[in-house]
């Protein structure tokens, strides 16, 4: 099937949705990246190899990549026009963009920031949030940037989404079995319980489960190669009669049979039940890790180094950068159609410098700080410097059909409209690439009143799935070329 | 009420996974290892508000992978060293091969389990263990027996699940058994699975009293596990670790180096681990002038004495300027700015949400006044403060009335927790009044403040149903909330002490019971 029927298909479809229920089905665009890996056997199981990629080795061709999805989503808004301050974020003139027209948008508008790629972006105003706020806004729209659900669970700063996001969605249909989404997380806060200051995280494996965000990069590509969540006892010599590999289909026959019976108990609540499904289907004999791509030493030096600290303040940049090569690494490398890095928490708490002042950027986006408005121009872009750096990355690896960035989507996003009202609409969406022609390059478009989930639905099927999140059918039609 | 809780009628989890720490601390426990390794679990759970509450606890695909990496990690050093697996076999294990085996698996699973395995389950695990010669390599039979099905305890839903099924419900409610009362019991107090009293109490039938709950529960309270139970509930509830990464302008603070947030973790640690083992109260926490400093931290609090840097010395601070967990630098400092300006609104909002149980509004829709460039000069944090969110302005529903006061009570305190009576040459005004759910209560600063709260019935039950959620390990039911609203009633009334408030909880019929939907 050509990529325009593929497309015309997506479009035609409806999907049927009843309550908050996200369903997905793939187009034949996706197959392309099971016939390119090598199925090796190894250690505890099957070991995929992933295709031999060059990934990090800029400007070597290498086979041609899928489309794929890469996010990058801040909080506490961006400083658009609302209720007396002047725009400083969008372009100035709808339509075509041209970097004569950002550059010269510059001085007052940080997408000038990015004039280089004016012909391959796609900005799009007029998205917003449905559900309304629950006490929190911070929290109501982190449970609703990814997930478009018309429906919060929880109130206040615990509010969370009642369904599944889109990276979890393009995940399974498009990853090998059991390779999650890279989902990676430059915040302030842990994971794991400190005490009601949570993250709150935008990737959600299910209704009312987060995902929880890898903080250092280090652990995300040590999970992707196999150094973390693999091990050996004895025996494990690799091939199929691997004596580790042997036990543990013992051993997971045994726990499915455990959970299948736990499972029965008649007392089960629905909710208990789904949580032993959900642990029933990680529960796999085939071990997916990278075998031959790697990071440059250099790259897992400086890894190494901000392993222990992810959260300490003069790291906050870094783990940015670096998390962002990570997202390169893993999509060129095929381990995974979509990756998302969350900048913040459900707030960002983060202390920027700018021109040698500090700012604690959610006090400065409630203008509660001398100087705010400036202030946050300011951090907007270090921020849309730092998806540069990303886009940069994506040019620099050179395919048969054109640079890797062509090839997929890379957005930038920001879980609110705006810092001081704490706004759900517009969201900004700052799209570069195109899914090798699926979307519409080179402009600026007002799509007018479209929901957060519509505009998931549209990311999805830019990388060939077709679904309805938070319930929602349909693509933002002025978006697809 | 804590965000979050409902008072609609809820079924209770009959499925709960085990929190990281309780897993670490159950494989540490049921291994008795010396020297087990890492114990981490590189994938975090996402948790909404306390580490072990069952709503949020799930097993991904990552978490999995770790687990099975543990497991097998764990069951090789053990099925490696004969020390270890005699550790794990009943005194005077039977030599014949299948009944040794038997009585390795019936051992192990029963502290697993933290209940006896069915006669069935005890039949799978032996055909596993018979597996082992040909599952593994390099180990004796008997060996590679424990070494395969050490890897499948270690992963098995009835270890990291808690259940509570209970008997035969009426009229949808079920008591919890014997055994899955201990099991939470032990969780719930030390983090860990029952230990050897505990679990005869259990085989026994010996728990289906509040008498014979609460005799357990005060003899585990005690022990060094209960004591850990205790400090980990205060780190969460006051977000000590956030202290560890305190930093602030070294331009401005010099004194403050990296070294300085956990030296003030450990101070208000130590404050909250003293008053509970001296039967403090919730009053106490909040006006008590003792605090536990070294040299360092006596430095910042400027007091005169010899201290050193090793040595956490008893003191009383001065009572007219410092009572409580909320007067200590670490409470001070963390909501303070980059600089040493306090951060007065986030010092409200967690009174308010934290110790307080208010579930805040969101800010208006509306773009507030921005604070003009150089007013700093010459006017408080107050008066700038309040110029943008007090009374009179759009932000005055929320800031006005409730995160204002509350935080404005701290005035006295910079952002680096000094007293100061002075700001930009103007004096400072630390007095207010807050309306709390028993009543509109005045106040002349940070210490009377801190009294009205230890007087307040909302303080109380906020904090009982806070512990309530920690107990139970899940987001309070309604039943949850009742029994909270009791305990709460004795802690205001009776200036119970916060065992007696543990005690209490755990007593309640809603600890051990299951409540179907409706």
């Amino acid at each position: 099937m050509s990529m325009r029927m593929a497309r015309a298909r997506i479009r035609t479809r409806t999907t049927t949705a009843s309550a908050i229920r996200t369903s997905a089905t793939t187009t034949p665009r996706d197959s392309q990246s099971f016939g390119r890996r090598r199925f090796l056997v190894g250690a505890g199981g099957v070991t995929l190899g992933l295709p031999i990629l060059d990934a990090f080795l800029p400007r070597r061709v290498h086979a041609a990549t899928p489309p794929f999805l890469g996010i990058i989503c801040s909080a506490n808004g961006v400083v658009q026009a609302k209720a007396g301050e002047a725009e400083a974020w969008w372009p100035s003139q709808l339509g075509a963009l041209t970097t004569a027209g950002m550059l010269a948008d510059k001085a007052t508008r940080a997408t000038g920031e990015i004039s280089d790629y004016a012909s391959r972006l796609l900005l799009v105003k007029g998205v917003g949030h449905t559900a309304t706020a629950t006490g929190c806004n911070h929290a109501s729209a982190c449970a609703q940037i990814l997930t478009g659900t018309p429906t919060v669970m929880g109130s206040s700063n615990q509010a969370v989404s009642s369904s599944v996001s889109v990276d979890t969605v393009i995940a399974k249909a498009l990853n090998a079995p059991g390779v999650d989404p890279l989902f990676l997380h430059a915040g302030m806060y842990p994971a794991g319980g400190s005490g009601f200051n949570v993250p709150s995280y935008i990737s959600y494996i299910a209704g009312g489960q987060q995902r929880p965000g890898i903080d250092s990069p280090l652990k995300a590509y040590q999970r992707m190669t196999g150094v973390l969540g693999t091990a050996a006892g004895s025996g494990a010599t690799g091939g199929a009669a691997d004596p580790l590999a042997l036990r543990r289909k013992s051993v997971n026959d045994l726990l499915r049979a455990e959970i299948t019976t736990l499972r029965a108990r008649p007392e089960l609540s629905n909710d208990d039940r789904a949580r032993l499904d959900q642990h029933f289907s990680t529960i796999r004999d085939i071990e997916v890790k990278l075998t031959n791509a790697t990071l440059s030493a250099a790259q897992l030096t400086q890894m190494t180094s901000v392993d222990a600290t992810p959260y300490a303040l003069g790291n906050h940049e870094t783990i940015q950068t670096l998390h962002m090569d990570l997202m390169v690494f893993a999509l060129s490398s095929g381990y995974t159609r979509v990756a998302v890095l969350q900048v913040g928490d459900r707030e960002d708490d983060h202390i920027y410098t700018v021109n040698g002042t500090s700012v604690q950027f959610h006090t400065a986006s409630h203008r509660t700080l001398p100087n705010s408005y400036t202030l946050c121009q300011s951090i907007d872009r270090i921020q849309i410097n730092h998806f540069k750096y990303f886009l940069d990355q994506l040019s620099a690896i050179q395919t048969p059909t054109g640079p890797l960035l062509d090839q997929g989507v890379a957005v930038n996003t920001n879980q609110l409209s705006t810092g001081p009202d704490h706004g759900f609409k517009p969201l900004p969406f700052l799209l570069a690439g195109t899914a090798s022609g699926f979307l519409k390059k080179g402009q600026y478009i007002d799509v007018g009143n479209v929901s957060t989930a519509v505009m998931l639905n549209t990311l999805a099927a830019a990388v060939g799935v077709n679904t309805s999140m938070g319930g929602k059918s349909g693509t933002v039609a002025p978006m697809l070329a | 009420m804590l965000p979050g809780a409902s008072n609609a009628p809820v079924a209770t989890p009959t499925i709960a996974r085990l929190s990281e720490a309780q897993w670490q601390n159950s494989v540490r426990d049921l291994l008795l290892l010396p020297a087990p390794g890492d114990l981490t679990l590189p994938t975090a759970d996402a948790v909404v508000r306390l580490d072990n509450e069952a709503d949020s606890l799930f097993v991904n695909q990552s978490l999995h992978d770790d687990l099975q990496a543990a497991a097998e990690r764990l069951a090789a050093q053990v099925a490696g060293d004969a020390t270890a697996i005699a550790r794990l076999l009943p005194v005077n294990a039977p030599a014949d091969p299948t009944s040794r085996a038997t009585a390795f698996i019936q051992t192990f699973g029963r502290r697993a389990y933290r209940r006896p395995l069915t006669a069935a389950e005890t039949q799978t695990y032996l055909t596993l263990f018979n597996q082992g010669p040909t599952l593994t390599t390099g180990l004796s039979a008997f060996a590679g027996g424990v070494e395969v099905v050490l890897q499948a305890f270690l992963q098995s839903p009835n270890f990291l699940y808690r259940t509570g099924f209970g008997g035969a419900a009426t009229q949808g409610r079920a008591r919890l058994t014997d055994h899955e009362i201990a099991a939470n019991l032990s969780y719930a107090l030390t983090n860990s699975i029952p230990d050897t009293t505990l679990s005869a109490a259990a085989d026994q039938g010996g728990l289906q009293t509040a008498d014979a709950v609460a005799t357990h529960a005060q003899r585990l309270i005690a022990t060094a596990a209960g004591k850990a139970a205790v400090d980990r509930f205060y780190f969460q509830l006051f977000g000590l670790g956030q202290y560890d990464t305190l930093e602030k302008n070294p331009a401005v603070a010099p004194q403050f180096t990296a070294a300085v947030g956990p030296l003030l973790h450990t101070e208000t640690q130590q404050f909250l681990q003293y008053l509970f083992s001296q039967n403090g109260t919730l009053r106490d926490i909040f006006t008590s002038p003792v605090t536990f400093v070294n040299s360092t931290v006596a430095g910042l609090y400027g007091l005169k004495g010899t201290f050193t840097p090793d040595t956490w010395t008893q003191v009383q601070l001065d009572p007219t300027q410092r009572a409580g967990v909320l007067t200590r630098l670490g409470f001070l400092a963390y909501y303070g700015h980059d600089g040493n300006v306090q951060d007065s609104i986030h010092r409200g909002v967690y009174i308010n949400r934290r110790l307080l149980c208010l579930d805040l509004s969101p800010p208006p829709g509306i773009v507030l006044p921005t604070i003009p460039s150089g007013t700093t000069t010459n006017q408080t944090n107050r008066q700038i403060v309040n110029a943008i969110t007090g009374p009179g302005t759009c932000g005055a529903n929320c800031h006005g009335t409730l995160i204002n006061p509350a935080g404005f009570a701290f005035e006295s305190f910079d952002g680096l927790g000094n007293f100061h009576t002075t700001e930009n040459g103007q004096p400072v005004d630390s007095s207010g009044s807050y309306p709390f759910a028993d009543g509109v209560k005045s106040f002349s600063g940070a210490v009377e403040l801190s009294k009205a709260l230890g007087e307040s019935a909302q303080l109380h039950n906020c904090h009982a149903t806070s512990w309530t959620a920690n107990l139970y390990a899940r987001v309070p039911r309604a039943g949850d909330l009742a029994a909270a609203a009791v305990v709460a009633q004795r802690s205001l009334a009776q200036n119970i002490s916060s065992a007696d408030v543990i005690v209490g909880l755990l007593t309640a019929d809603a600890f051990v019971t299951r409540v179907e939907s409706p």
